[in-house]
């Protein structure tokens, strides 16, 4: 077989990629046409056009139709410039007549079925599917013929192609089918979708009763009054908050509320938050198919991403038992699955060129949102490569880059299924060199499908409406750019969604849009209010232009004006105010305005932040506008507003209160108590400031409030009150005593809430520091010894106001200056300055400001005494007192003075006394007395025994304290045997140590006494060795 | 362990120029205890208390040292050190030692910027922690008051010592109405402070506040009410202790200065590798000798003749000797009572008409490489709770009696009341007085011991000790490398386990290995696994 002729055909449009090779062989003695096909780079399929070799006039001619049809189609060799075959073009010729042609064919087949002639090269179900598929309602009586019950592909394919095309003539089978319990659940429950769907209002009733009555109480009654907030609140504590184990009834919420948008809008918030695990997947997977059914796009789109965004929970593996995956859902493989099967319903609708690809594919772009991107990012393949120049292997790294939305594949498919920068890969999409991520996309169109895009205006109108990512928004302005035509779609609404968007392409679309349409003798309000509520500036400036100087034309507008000041943003309302300035309302017309507008207010929940700002503004503007009318407002409208539950209402009333006639004091009973309540800081000031501009007289019969004011856990609270308390304490002295009697206590007891007491303690010191005489000077004295700070705090503020320091006892004084507060200190010091003779005369009392915690007082006090006393005003006990301190310093201070004032005859008093002290410091400065006042005085030496033991037991210290013992010991016991028995007893005893000076200076001892004194017992036992000679 | 006081004001010393008097301050939740005298032995009582505040605020626990300043200085000068290294020419050398002596200044200064900060900062905080009325950490002591004695008695906060002061009433002269029992006592470090002031020449004033059941209102604000969570395993050490006095153990007597020599040795050593012990080698007849280790130092108490059965007994936690050095001149001779190696022990210094009683546990630290070397809080005999009560009841009449005398009395058998008492010294209602060698009334809290609780430190102590009173442990020691090793399988419902043990010459347990799921799991990180612990208590049965 010889080739003689070959030609390549090749067709590219949207996702298809095909070739197309013609042969013309010859054979033997004849030629034969042969021809491949399938799709570019994938092994293709072949066939012939001639079963045998015919002659080559013959075969030239079957080959030349062959390549003119393919031709027609749209294939093209290579290098030839594609025919740009328009949507409507090929629509209405080719792909329309291919459809009709496909149509009739499947009906055909389904003719054949019914008479009992199943085609061999398709199943018998896959037609059936098709025939849904391509939506052939003629189709469907034939499909009822075909049905069959046995077998569950057939009848699953069966119900699926009627529910998705089919007509009420097939609700008399589906309901005969509902009542068969051969058939598989899953049909079942499709067989229920599509009677929903196909069956009469009537019918549809009562079916919806029934399925209302499997729901629980709270969900039927929300669904039933389509109370959408409330089956919202009930579905989130179901789900998310209580956990239900079984979540199939979502199931049947789904089939109550997708004909109303509203209720369906909540189930499809819900959604996307649903975690895909075993008890809620397999509700999620029956809405997602009975979505898919039922064209239902927008719950397709919002779970199309729902399945794309979620990672798989596991990963199936050969060991895993059955009943463990049963506890599992959404492994990888069904992840996959379900991946695929978006993709390739997108692309069997636009394959088909449907409307239906652009609804759906514009229900899943809108289901995303900026939250959903990722981090740019890329994976790293490193391979050696053998370099032959350096004979050395490289590293060669091979990049592969992802951008932003790179895990979403139905995301892509749609966005740039057609694009060069683009490419599908295993993981997702990623960058095609040389694009990077971050860098500025080409001007062409990337889409799938671009030719059902461009008749698809309101999907673009939609999406540039609605699309919060600024891909699907360039992809949008693409096809909007290339589709002049699509501006006439464009309807009011649109226009204001434009205008709200926050790409300026889009806001600047939707300007042009709005000048082209504006007629200035009759505005459209709608138009005027987006454009002011826009972020765009410009749109502002335009509306300023086309109003200047009609003030009283819009004023007069009171619809308008309604909406005017209900808008949301902060420069508008700024606009508002300056547009209106120099404006003077008609006192009637502004007095129905404001009345409606708080009307609108009080009626109104204010749920979300954008409600609080939007109140605030109104607040504002109505205040600067409409001042005259909020001065004669009734009372009961402020009343009202103050029964509202938000906070900002609160304000807002707050705000017409300030600026109203009426007197506080006229203000009906309660008015205040209301305000007190309200969770707003401001309101609760207003109404305090409210409060001080009652007469006093009234304000002394709200002592009450006033003291709950000042005890009040909001510290907003009690600060606001203060100036009313400082304005009645001054006026009224009696008040202000009553209320230091009040609070005293209330600051020695626990404080009820952080800071309450740090302002009662502000406020008794400052406002109402002059009633604070009626508190007696002890109990001052009391409270700034206290070891709590609030009380402290006032101690000193009282102390320092009242107490009369000459007054105060020694022991007192004393007490002051270790107090916490050095101001106190310092007073106690100029107190002990002032009087010294008092001093003098309870020295032993004042002795005790040495023993002061603060090193301050300590300093001071030796500087005092050391200035103010003399050698007559010192006596021993009054050192040794000083010495008997346990502070190191104050002994030393102590001792300093004995040294300087010492007189030797009280040598004796110091010695016994100071030996008795705990620390060896003092008990070595003792030692210094002890062979001037002890020597040859037998009853003194025999007192300070303890003490000579004492100083020898110190473990390894002391060691001249120790020398000087045994050695004045030693001398006296060889001066006197009466005292010689007691240094037997003491060395004797202090022998037994380890330490070996001790040890040889006690057994020296020993010796010597026992040499002396032989009748004294001692253990020591003296050996002569004749060896050791004194030398 | 939440324990409740509720004292009526505070423990307040007052010193007047000649006088000093104490108010202790008893918790009013008790029954009214009360006593009042002036003291007679100052110095000697001075010291003793001072000994005993010593216990109560001793922390003997390893604590490693703060490195982190360290680290950081080492950290900045790294660069410095790297850059000298690194110095290649004289053109470096200089501009190093230019950026230097900049920086030198730059840090001097800072230093002197910020130090009277940190000044200030350290002095708040020591201001604060003397002042905070909430850091309250220490368990106040017991007070308790009996016909013959007035004690005192505390337990460290390293829940390893124990203190008794008991002061007979020559103590006290002009010794007021007194009623006896069992109260604690509002303590604070100010008194310490105080108690340092005592002379001979100043009268003091010993008063357990008897008006302190005297009071009308509750809501009288000088009350002051105090929580204090004290752990489990204090009040578990502290049970252990005073039950091991009830034990049979060794017993001689030390001369004063043999303290002070044991003191001299620990202050002139400082160990930095084990055996931290002491060994007393015991011979009959022959003077007693301490060996100090690892320096195998060792000390002869020539004047002290020890008297029993030859034997060697070591122990740990040695440095807490220490705490009896303010009583060594004071005292006329300590008597050392110990019940064997790694087992409590206790020195009793005898101050004349006081005693003080320092009782140390096994080791400083009870931590879980000390699990199961013994059970102190092991039931010894069973009496039926008839007579238990009627023991306790009889006991009370007199406060003290012996338990030879108590039986006569009550006309009980002699191993009973003894099982009894025992019993209720485990449960912290009795004491064992080792110096008057009679049981004496004192419970130490106001409510009953939750005793099985407090028996164990965990659930895997109690399964092994039934593992190994069950005779399901099999076990052979070996020493290897100087450490003593345990091998043995235990019987563990119908497995075996084999386990195996290392214990170092320290007694602790510093490795383990066992086939059970614990300690797959665990390792040694939560302790040793049960039946590690039943291998130790079944040697130590063995023995």
């Amino acid at each position: 077989m010889k080739l003689v002729r070959q030609v390549k055909l090749f067709f590219q449009e949207g996702t298809s990629d095909k070739v197309y090779e013609i042969d013309l062989c010859e054979s033997g003695d004849g030629y034969l046409v042969n021809f491949r096909y399938g799709r570019r780079g994938a092994s293709l399929k072949d066939g012939t056009k001639t079963v045998f070799p015919v002659p080559l006039a013959e075969a030239e001619k079957v080959f030349q139709a062959l390549e003119q049809e393919k031709r027609k189609k749209g294939y093209v060799a290579a290098g030839e410039a594609p025919i740009v075959t328009t949507g409507e073009a090929r629509l209405s010729s080719s792909a329309s007549s291919a459809f009709e042609k496909r149509k009739k064919s499947i009906i055909k087949l389904l003719k054949a079925a019914a008479s009992g002639e199943e085609a061999e090269h398709w199943p018998l179900p896959r037609i059936i599917w098709r025939a849904g598929d391509l939506n052939l309602t003629e189709a469907v009586p034939h499909i009822i013929k075909v049905a069959n019950e046995s077998d569950p592909a057939n009848i699953h394919s069966v119900v699926w192609a009627i529910g998705r095309c089919g007509t009420s003539d097939a609700v008399g089978f589906l309901q005969n089918l509902q009542q068969k319990q051969s058939i598989a659940v899953h049909t079942r429950e499709l067989v229920t979708d599509a009677l929903l769907k196909l069956s009469s209002p009537k019918e549809k009733e009562v079916m919806r009763t029934v399925l209302l009555a499997t729901l629980s109480s709270s969900i039927r009654e929300s669904i039933a009054t389509t109370d959408a907030p409330r089956l919202e609140k009930t579905l989130r504590e179901l789900l998310f908050e209580l956990k239900t184990s079984s979540n199939e009834f979502l199931v049947n919420v789904y089939r109550l509320v997708r004909d109303d948008q509203k209720m369906k809008g909540v189930l499809l918030s819900i959604l996307p938050q649903v975690p895909l695990v075993a008890n809620n997947f397999y509700a999620v997977r029956r809405i997602f198919k009975a979505a898919e059914m039922l064209q239902d796009h927008d719950t397709y789109g919002v779970l199309a991403k729902h399945f794309e965004s979620q990672p798989a929970s596991y990963k199936t593996r050969h060991y895993m038992r059955a009943e463990e995956k049963k506890k599992l859902a959404f492994s990888t493989k069904t992840k996959d699955y379900l991946v695929g099967r978006i993709e390739r319903e997108l692309r069997k609708l636009g394959d088909a060129g449907s409307d239906a690809y652009t609804q759906l594919a514009t229900a899943i772009l809108l289901s995303f949102n900026e939250t959903d991107a990722k981090e740019p990012n890329h994976i790293s393949v490193y391979k050696y490569v053998y370099n032959q120049s350096t004979r050395r292997n490289e590293l060669l790294e091979t990049k592969t880059h992802f951008d932003a939305f790179w895990p979403y594949n139905s995301l892509n498919y749609i966005l740039f299924k057609n694009s060069k920068r683009y490419k599908q890969v295993k993981r997702g999409w990623a960058c095609v060199a040389p694009y990077l991520p971050g860098q500025k996309g080409p001007m062409d169109r990337e889409e799938a499908f671009p030719s059902l895009w461009n008749h698809a205006s309101t999907d673009v109108i939609r999406i540039l409406g609605a699309s919060r990512i600024s891909i699907i928004i360039d992809f949008a302005l693409k096809i909007w750019g290339a589709n002049a035509d699509f501006q006439k779609d464009v309807i009011t609404e649109d226009i204001v969604r434009f205008l709200q968007s926050p790409f300026s392409a889009v806001q600047r679309l939707g300007l042009d849009i709005a000048m082209s349409r504006y007629d200035r003798s009759n505005p459209d309000f709608a138009l005027l209010l987006a454009l002011l509520n826009s972020p765009f500036d410009e749109a502002r400036k335009q509306v300023e232009i086309w109003l200047i100087g009609a003030q009283r034309e819009v004023a007069g507008n009171l619809d308008f004006m309604v909406a005017l000041l209900q808008l949301e943003r902060p420069e508008a309302h700024n606009w508002l105010r300056k547009f209106f300035a120099n404006h003077s309302f008609d006192p009637q017309q502004a007095e129905i305005l404001v009345a409606k507008i708080i009307a609108s207010i009080v009626t109104a929940p204010v749920v979300t932040e954008a409600d609080e700002k939007r109140i605030g503004l109104i607040g504002d503007s109505l205040t600067t506008l409409f001042n005259d009318v909020l001065k004669r407002i009734n009372l009961s409208i402020i009343q009202d507003l103050f029964h509202h539950s938000s906070a900002e209402v609160h304000g807002l009333a707050g705000k017409i209160l300030l600026a109203h006639n009426v007197r506080p004091e006229e203000l009906p009973a309660g008015f205040l108590a209301l305000m007190m309540q309200s969770p707003g800081a401001s309101t609760r000031g207003i109404g305090i400031s409210l409060l001080g501009r009652f007469p006093e007289n009234m304000l002394l019969d709200k002592k009450d409030l006033l003291v709950s004011f000042c005890l009040s856990p909001l510290a907003d609270v009690r600060s606001a009150v203060r100036p009313i308390i400082k304005k009645l304490a001054t006026a009224y002295p009696d008040f202000g005593k009553e209320l230091v009697d009040l609070f005293v206590p209330a600051i020695i007891m626990k404080e009820t809430y952080e800071g309450v007491h740090d302002d009662i303690v502000a406020l008794l010191s400052e406002e109402l520091g002059d009633s604070l005489v009626a508190i007696p000077q002890d109990k001052a004295l009391k409270l700034v010894a206290s070891r709590f700070r609030a009380p402290q705090k006032l101690g000193v503020v009282l102390v320092k106001r009242q107490v009369k320091f000459s007054e105060l006892t020694v022991p007192e004084v004393v007490k002051l200056a270790n107090n916490v507060s050095e101001e106190i200190r310092h007073l106690a010091w100029a107190a002990f300055r002032a009087d010294t003779a008092k001093v003098k005369y309870f020295v032993i009392d004042a002795l005790k400001i040495t023993d002061s915690e603060w090193d301050d007082t300590r300093l001071f006090a030796f500087d005092y005494f050391r200035e103010n006393f003399t050698a007559t005003d010192w006596t021993p006990e009054l050192l040794i007192l000083l010495c008997d301190s346990i502070r190191a310093d104050v002994q030393d201070f102590g001792r300093e003075l004995i040294t300087k004032f010492f007189d030797p005859k009280d040598g004796t008093e110091y010695l016994l006394k100071l030996s008795q002290h705990p620390t060896t410091r003092v008990q070595e400065f003792a030692t210094a007395y002890l062979v001037q006042f002890a020597s040859g005085k037998a009853d003194v030496i025999n007192t300070l025994q303890p003490y000579f033991i004492t100083l020898l037991s110190q473990v390894n210290k002391g060691k001249t304290a120790k020398k000087r013992v045994m050695q004045f010991l030693k001398t006296e016991s060889l001066r006197e045997e009466a005292i010689a028995r007691m240094g037997v007893e003491i060395f004797a005893r202090v022998s037994v140590s380890v330490a070996i000076t001790e040890r040889a200076e006690c057994i020296a001892a020993l010796r010597d006494i026992q040499q002396k004194y032989p009748s004294i017992k001692s253990p020591l036992k003296v050996k002569e060795y004749s060896d050791y000679v004194n030398n | 362990m939440v324990f409740d006081y509720k004292y009526k004001g505070e423990t307040t010393v007052t010193n007047q120029g000649g006088s000093t008097t104490m108010n202790f301050s008893p918790d009013t939740y008790r029954e009214p205890t009360y006593f009042s005298g002036f003291l007679n032995k100052k110095l000697p009582f001075r010291e003793a208390i001072s000994a005993l505040h010593d216990i109560v605020v001793s922390d003997f626990r390893y604590k490693p040292k703060d490195k982190s300043d360290y680290k950081a200085w080492a950290k900045q000068q790294e660069d410095l050190w790297l850059a000298e290294f690194l110095k290649s020419g004289p053109e470096v050398e200089a501009k190093l030692t230019a950026v230097k002596s900049q920086l030198a200044v730059v840090r001097q200064k800072r230093i002197e910027l910020q130090k009277p900060f940190w000044d200030a900062q350290w002095k708040y905080l020591t201001w604060l922690a003397k002042t905070d009325p909430e850091a309250r950490y220490l368990f106040d002591p017991v007070i308790t008051v009996h016909p013959d004695e007035v004690f005192f008695e505390c337990f460290s906060v390293d829940e390893s010592s124990y203190g008794k002061l008991g002061c007979n009433h020559n103590v006290f002269t002009k010794v007021n109405e007194f009623k006896c029992g069992t109260t604690n006592v509002d303590y604070s470090s100010e008194l310490y402070d105080e108690f340092q002031k005592i002379r001979g020449y100043k009268d003091t004033h010993l008063h357990v506040d008897p008006s302190g059941f005297e009071v009308q209102t509750a809501n009288d604000e000088s009350f002051k009410e105090v929580k204090i969570d004290v752990p489990a395993s204090w009040v578990r050490g502290f049970l252990q202790v005073s039950s091991a006095m009830t034990l049979p153990a060794t017993e001689f007597t030390l001369h004063p200065m043999d303290v002070y020599n044991i003191c001299f040795v620990l202050r002139r050593h400082k160990e930095k590798e084990g055996p931290r012990s002491i060994r007393w080698v015991l011979k009959k007849n022959e003077p007693v000798t301490l060996v100090f280790e690892p320096w195998n130092l060792s000390v002869r108490c020539g004047r002290s003749i020890y008297e029993g059965e030859s034997k060697e007994i070591r122990i740990w936690g040695r440095r807490r000797l220490l705490l009896l050095e303010r009583l060594i001149p004071v005292s006329n001779s300590f008597k050392v009572v110990l019940l064997g190696s790694g087992l409590p022990s206790f020195y009793i210094a005898d101050l004349g008409d006081m005693n003080f009683t320092l009782g140390l546990s096994g080791w400083t630290v009870n931590d879980w490489s000390r699990i199961g070397n013994f059970d102190l809080l092991a039931p010894r005999t069973q009496v039926d709770a008839f007579t238990m009560q009627k023991i306790f009841l009889g006991l009370r009449e007199n406060w003290v009696e012996s338990g030879e005398s108590l039986a006569k009395r009550l006309n009980l058998d002699r191993a009973v009341v003894l099982g009894a008492l025992s019993a209720f010294a485990q449960a912290g209602k009795v004491i064992y007085d080792i110096n008057a060698k009679a049981y004496r009334v004192r419970e130490l809290s106001r409510e009953a011991l939750p005793m099985e609780e407090l028996r164990f430190a965990n659930t895997r102590e109690a399964s092994a000790t039934l593992l190994a009173q069950s005779g399901q442990v099999q076990v052979a020691a070996a020493t290897r490398d100087g450490k003593t090793v345990l091998t043995g399988s235990v019987k563990d419902k119908t497995k075996y386990q084999n386990t195996e043990l290392v214990i170092d010459r320290d007694e602790r347990v510093v490795s383990g290995k066992c086939t059970c799921n614990f300690f797959t799991q665990n390792k040694l990180m939560q302790g040793p696994c049960e039946h590690m612990i039943a291998l130790r208590i079944a040697l130590r049965e063995k023995k």
